[in-house]
């Protein structure tokens, strides 16, 4: 359908306040940060030396690789265990059963908290002194562990409290998705012999195939980007760099050691594997995802 | 073609008004406002609104505006968006770490520079903070709030294990002996941890006179190495390390993460800063202690360091606000301001006038866990190694520290392998740094 | 042998019952239509047949075992549905396959099945389509193929060409008939279209709100409706309905409907004669309403004479609707009428074939 604008001004007058958006707060800080990538930036960045790509052979480090060893390790665990877990949970709210919506409203409330509230009530539930968790874990396993200072467990923690936070998004996604396959397909599947299990794997998933897509790239997102308030809140990257994301040390790096220039190299750097990564989504998802 | 031209004419009016409200600044008014940004949370905002109140009660002409703005590094970073953007606030409050920082700025003026001949006697400032923060004998930030470490710990604790409650122990060997006695006896899982384990490090070299890093700790001339892996910060981690092994030291993260076990009771013992004396014994359900840092035997004798923070003053401000901001630091050395803020947190009161005013109402009598980190500070030496260190990127450097005690205390690194691991990390920064101020 | 019995069938939605003790038996190879206007409860019943709804009261055979508690899968039934259901992410050969596979039929059976049920509705060339590549027609059939390669013992289907267009409806209820006389397997057939009902069933089950109305060959619910609802639902344009009295005129029996009267023949004066001075609901179809000009006088013939309302021209005949004084009637007439709009007409009611309706109860008189 198109329209036709009284004026020929008009329409780009309507566009650019987006426009104007877009570019102050996307695209001129994106090309800053390319540009302050190749120099050494003082805190104040009144002072800059030209380093060519130090920046970025600095990465070339054990801590960088750590730092992407563990958000590729905690972003997989985000994304697998959120799916798997919340495809289950949808798959039990889809049901007719009395209190439904209850339930329904109890999963989906979470994603309204902000990350650092999220971190704050999962440091607060496994502190190691204080928190319920901890006494139930030390009650059931006898020992206590303390996510300040075993690695592991940290991981363990921020996948739990970042995947915590997840559920209302991915049950939201993954209910609407499912009620739009047709009860009759599932019926017919019915008669044609298949036993609940079959009936998931040959028909509701593949047809739920474009919705586990979207929220695979959008949990991988999250994983990478907006999981920063909640490290930041609860481990600040620790013990000794276990839960360091990328974006976290990105953030460490640029705002608190005040190495502004290296930050840049390594926001350049995040934002290449991402979109990356994302492409190679898309491109492996032509072959399992079935669009109607 | 009417109807369109008139909404363009809307639109654009609407786009040029909205840019021009944007940009232009906020008109001035008769009263004088003073941005302020601080970090003081928990119990100590109160006693800031307090200190602000009573200066704009007094000053109907000026208007000092507190704002919180998260912690000391939260603080900074955005005061330097805000420098950097061209709207900086008039008073940030910056932590001891980002002296140098700040020094290198391009962005304060010194206070010495708005200063009014006269109006303050500097001499009456307490010795150690000014040592803490002027260069070449002149201040270039206003001391407002300044702590050092101590020793707390659980009396109750102590007398069920079995321990005299009145005599904590003084030195490292008797942390391991005490400590080891208090996980054994059960009453506790772990015996001690650290506030600011980083700033604890830095501790243990002042107190012990040794130099942190070179060229006088950064205060003769800009440090290019520190000295964490050598022999002594080596045996300080070891000693950590020994003390976590056997179950006595627990690392408690951050800052003042720890003090939640400490209140607890799940530690007996905690080294802390000072202020938080005041939070912590009204919190405390149990017999508050407090005592001198153990001492390692041995070494000689330095004193404990200052931490906390102080006051700088933006560049980019009218005559007219600097002398309001002098007003205001005039107002904070008051002996009695100064004696309330020290009641109310635990922070050092700034003047010796205001010591002695708090002496006279008899309240160190009433709070002796007030004074223990008093008598700490006035009962060290003053060697050129305890005066403070000042290092440019001290952030990242006490940053690396605390990943490589993490290694150490968790076994991944052996101490002196994570003390090699911080110092190269440390003195990489330490020559990126120097390299900005050639 | 597989005879279908519904014995006295409830089934209720909470407290709504929506299946009212429905008893069928379906003979074996029978095509059985189930009839009906929206919400009677065909499709349930079908459903609880199939074993996607639960039976609230009642028992369901298929061949001599009781299937109440039996899943669908090993009912052995297929269902072809509404809407085709076809897997939409497989191809045609996969969607016919998949029954199969399940069971784990041997690779080359199933192909030999597959390709067989292809061939018997011509749909070979669209093996490797998928469905969203189909038209409806073609779906249709796909969903008839991956019915028919079960070899079931009954057929189901659910309004199967409610979806499709006039013309495609009428050349599928050809290959429908055909197909049944091909595979000789019982069919159970739902339908809110009684001319579909008519041309396929063997037997009709007319069915209102719950209850079974008539059970019967198509012929026989046409000839003979047990009551008003069924006389008015089976055939098109329906059965003339109008309020009259049975009267009596020197020893002969009338329907009088105040501005006509129309002679009863003489051999039902019997059955009717009880009711005398009865008010009583005079059914008659339009297609017994004639345009005298073209018939012949024969006994049970009566004249009537009406002015027309509306010519409806169909190509075959003529509809006419037409009034006497205050009653509406519906006649199909010759389609060389000389009928015009406002006019009067002379037409000629086959009286052989009346219905007399209790006012009360709707059933027929007999």
């Amino acid at each position: 359908m198109q329209s036709k604008f009284p004026s020929r001004l008009l329409p780009y007058l309507l566009l650019s306040p987006s426009i104007v958006i877009v570019i102050v707060f996307l695209i001129i800080p994106s090309l800053q940060s390319l540009y302050l990538s190749f120099f050494r930036v003082s805190p104040f960045g009144d002072r800059l030396i030209y380093v060519a790509i130090d920046n970025f052979t600095n990465l070339l480090t054990p801590d960088y690789l750590n730092s992407f060893i563990v958000t590729v390790v905690f972003t997989g665990a985000v994304v697998v265990v959120g799916l798997v877990v919340c495809l289950a949970l949808a798959l039990a709210a889809n049901q007719k059963v009395a209190g439904i919506g209850l339930y329904r409203t109890g999963l989906i409330w979470p994603y309204a908290l902000s990350p650092a509230v999220a971190g704050t009530i999962w440091a607060l539930v496994f502190d190691p002194s204080t928190g319920a968790f901890s006494y139930f874990i030390s009650l059931a396993s006898g020992a206590m562990p303390n996510w300040r200072t075993n690695g592991p467990f940290a991981v363990v923690v921020i996948t739990l409290a970042a995947t915590w936070k997840m559920v209302g998004y991915n049950v939201i996604f993954f209910l609407a998705g499912l009620q739009t396959i047709p009860r009759e397909l599932i019926e017919a599947a019915e008669i044609d012999g298949a036993g609940p299990l079959k009936r998931f794997w040959n028909i509701t998933f593949p047809l739920l195939s474009p919705m586990t897509l979207f929220l695979l790239i959008m949990n991988t997102l999250y994983g990478f980007f907006q999981v920063f308030g909640l490290i930041d809140v609860m481990t600040e990257g620790g013990p000794a760099r276990a839960t360091e994301v990328l974006v976290y040390k990105l953030y460490y790096d640029g705002f608190i050691s005040l190495k502004t220039g290296y930050a840049s190299a390594q926001s350049i750097v995040l934002f290449a594997f991402v979109a990356g990564l994302t492409l190679l989504q898309f491109r492996f998802a032509k072959r399992w995802v079935f669009y109607q | 073609m009417k109807k369109s031209r008139c909404l363009m004419c809307l639109l654009v009016g609407l786009l040029v008004t909205g840019l021009v409200v944007g940009m232009t600044p906020t008109v001035s008014e008769a009263v004088t406002k003073i941005s302020f940004w601080h970090a003081m949370s928990a119990k100590r905002m109160p006693a800031v609104n307090r200190i602000v109140e009573g200066f704009n009660a007094e000053h109907p002409d000026i208007q000092v505006e507190p704002q919180f703005s998260g912690k000391y590094k939260e603080v900074l970073a955005k005061a330097i968006a805000a420098a950097r953007g061209g709207s900086p606030p008039h008073i940030v409050q910056v932590y001891e770490v980002g002296t140098q920082t700040m020094l290198d700025s391009g962005a304060i003026v010194p206070v010495f520079e708005i200063a009014k001949a006269g109006e303050i006697d500097w001499g009456d400032i307490i010795v150690p903070i000014k040592d803490y923060y002027a260069v070449g004998g002149k201040l270039y930030s206003m001391p407002f709030n300044s702590s050092t470490s101590i020793l707390y710990y659980n009396k109750d604790l102590f007398k069920q294990a079995g321990l005299d409650p009145n005599k904590p122990p003084s030195t490292f060997a008797e942390m391991e002996e005490i400590g080891g006695k208090i996980v054994k006896s059960g009453v506790a899982p772990n015996a001690v941890s650290f506030g600011w384990p980083d700033w604890q490090f830095e501790q243990m070299h002042t107190l012990h006179k040794q130099f942190y890093a070179n060229n006088e700790n950064g205060r003769s001339a800009r440090a290019t190495t520190v000295l964490g892996n050598q022999e002594f910060g080596v045996k300080v981690v070891s000693e950590w390390t020994k003390w976590a092994e056997k179950g006595v030291f627990i690392y408690g993260g951050p800052e003042y993460s720890a003090n939640k076990a400490f209140l607890a009771g799940k530690i007996a013992m905690l080294y802390q800063s000072t202020s938080s004396v005041g939070s912590i014994s009204k919190a405390a359900k149990f017999e508050v202690g407090t005592s001198f840092l153990p001492r390692l035997e041995g070494y000689q004798k330095g004193n404990s360091v200052i931490g906390g923070a102080t006051l700088w003053t933006m560049k980019g401000h009218s005559q007219k606000e600097y002398d309001a901001i002098w007003e205001f630091y005039k107002y904070l050395v008051r002996p009695e301001v100064s004696a309330q803020w020290h009641r109310d947190t635990g922070y050092f009161p700034s003047t010796n006038t205001a010591v002695k005013l708090l002496m006279d109402q008899g309240w160190f009598s009433e709070n002796p866990n007030h004074v223990t980190a008093f008598l700490q500070i006035l009962t060290g030496i003053k060697v050129p190694e305890s005066q403070g260190v000042r290092l440019g990127p001290f952030v990242a450097i006490r940053q690396a520290f605390k990943t490589a005690l993490e290694k150490s205390v968790q076994g991944q690194l052996t101490p002196k392998a994570a003390m090699e691991e911080y110092a190269a990390e440390a003195n990489k920064l330490l020559k990126e740094y120097g390299e900005l101020y050639q | 042998m597989a005879e279908v019995r519904l014995s006295n069938i409830t089934k209720r939605f909470g407290s709504n019952a929506v299946v009212k003790q429905v008893d069928l038996t379906v003979k074996d190879k029978e095509f059985l239509v189930l009839v009906g206007p929206s919400g009677c409860g065909k499709t349930t019943t079908l459903r609880m047949v199939a074993g996607l709804e639960e039976v609230t009261e009642g028992e369901i055979y298929i061949g001599e075992r009781k299937v109440n508690d039996v899943p669908p899968k090993d009912r052995d039934i297929a269902m072809v549905f509404q809407n085709y259901a076809l897997y939409p992410h497989m191809n045609v050969y996969k969607n016919m396959a998949f029954g199969l596979q399940l069971r784990n039929f041997p690779k080359s059976e199933i192909d030999r099945r597959v390709k067989e049920g292809a061939k018997i509705l011509g749909i070979q060339e669209l093996l490797s389509r998928k469905p969203r590549e189909l038209s409806g027609g073609q779906r249709q059939r796909v969903a008839m193929g991956r019915a028919i390669v079960r070899k079931p013992h009954v057929f189901l289907f659910d309004e199967p060409l409610s979806n499709l267009d006039a013309k495609l409806r009428v050349q599928m209820r050809g290959e429908l008939a055909r197909l049944h006389e091909r595979l000789e397997t019982t069919i159970i057939y739902v339908t809110h279209d009684q001319v579909e009902a008519m041309t396929l069933a063997d037997r009709i089950v007319v069915m209102d709100d719950g209850f079974v109305m008539q059970v019967g060959t198509p012929l026989n619910v046409y000839e003979n409706p047990k009551n008003e609802f069924v006389a008015g639902f089976i055939g098109s344009p329906s059965m003339n309905f109008l309020e009259t009295n049975v009267v009596e005129d020197n020893k002969r029996l009338y329907v009088d409907g105040g501005s006509f009267r129309l002679a009863i023949p003489e051999k039902l004066s019997k059955r009717y004669r009880p009711r005398l001075d009865d008010k009583v609901i005079f059914g008659i179809r339009p297609e017994h309403i004639n345009d005298r000009s073209f018939v012949t006088d024969v006994p049970g013939r009566e004249k009537l004479e009406a002015i027309v309302d509306v010519v409806e021209p169909v190509g075959s005949e003529v509809i006419l609707i037409v009034t006497v004084g205050d009653h509406h009637l519906t006649a199909k007439v010759d389609p060389h009428t000389k009928a015009s709009v406002h006019k009067p007409i002379d037409l000629s009611v086959d009286m052989n074939n009346l219905h007399l309706f209790d006012k009360e109860t709707g059933e027929v008189i007999e």
